[in-house]
């Protein structure tokens, strides 16, 4: 390994220095890197904001619209009513 | 409420199909939108979905009220996705080259662009411009193999710990760092280029 690393092989591990699955001298020269580039800092920033944009955009409790909510009612119904039918007959 | 649903888990439990359904109803929009993200496809999540509260309805007796009826249900549902995206055809994983960064031989990004911060504005999109930066982020899950979106969607959305994921998809805690790092990376890439106003 060089001594400084380029931004290519930071970049390429900020997940890995996140996790703490670097060994220490890596660990070192990566957060060496990263408190003198200003890059590497946008796109360490960019990572750990994604977690965050991703749950606010893509919530779980956005309301289905009703149609869906009946077709998927109306299918599972149907189902449970086959199955019912199979195991009584 | 609670004594309302534990009303609700017996008679479905006893063969009531129309307490079930009034049961799971619901939470149809939390389990729905749980293996959207996973599976990426509406036609495909609304059959996993099914799959998922079948699922739920064959183990609702085995249910011992440990823990919240839609935590139990919920996990049906993430297996009942995983399931489904194991058996469909798979993305080709080569795609996902073209949606990483590039560097220059001495390891710099050639565009200047690149090199801004992205996430501040994007937090500002939020609040003003919330549906057309979730159409992006969509549009960037949407783009990535399935082995790097179910990483992706565990991790970063749903809060699974590396190990747990591991075990989950059978395979190694590196694979996982590797497959969440391209998958962030990627949406990165398409947010960014959004963001600052370019077209991806």
């Amino acid at each position: 390994m060089k001594l400084l690393p380029t931004c290519q092989e930071v970049q390429e591990h900020l997940t890995d220095l996140d996790e703490g699955a670097l060994p220490l001298p890596r660990v070192l020269a990566y957060r060496f890197h990263l408190l003198i580039c200003k890059a590497c800092q946008a796109t360490y920033r960019g990572l750990r904001a994604l977690p965050i944009l991703g749950k606010a955009l893509l919530s779980e409790h956005e309301p289905l619209p009703e149609d869906r909510t009946d077709r998927i009612m109306a299918r599972l119904m149907k189902s449970l009513k086959h199955e019912g039918s199979c195991h009584h007959g | 409420m609670i004594d309302q649903e534990q009303d609700l888990i017996a008679r479905a439990s006893a063969g009531d199909s129309d307490a079930f359904g009034e049961l799971v109803k619901p939470h149809l929009p939390l389990f729905y939108h749980s293996i959207l993200r996973i599976l990426g496809d509406p036609a495909d999540a609304e059959d996993a979905l099914q799959e998922a509260l079948l699922g739920i309805h064959r183990d609702l007796p085995t249910f011992e009220g440990r823990s919240r009826f839609t935590s139990w249900a919920y996990r049906i549902c993430v297996n009942a996705a995983l399931m489904l995206c194991r058996s469909r055809a798979r993305r080709r994983e080569e795609a996902m080259e073209a949606r990483l960064p590039s560097y220059d031989e001495s390891g710099l990004r050639a565009e200047a662009e690149a090199n801004l911060d992205w996430s501040v504005e994007a937090e500002a999109h939020l609040l003003s411009e919330r549906e057309e930066l979730r159409t992006h982020m969509l549009a960037a899950l949407n783009e990535l193999p399935d082995s790097h979106r179910v990483v992706f969607v565990l991790k970063d959305l749903e809060d699974w710990d590396t190990g747990q994921i591991a075990r989950t998809l059978d395979v190694a805690p590196a694979a996982v760092r590797q497959r969440l790092h391209r998958a962030r990376m990627a949406i990165q890439e398409r947010l960014r280029a959004y963001v600052h106003g370019r077209r991806p």
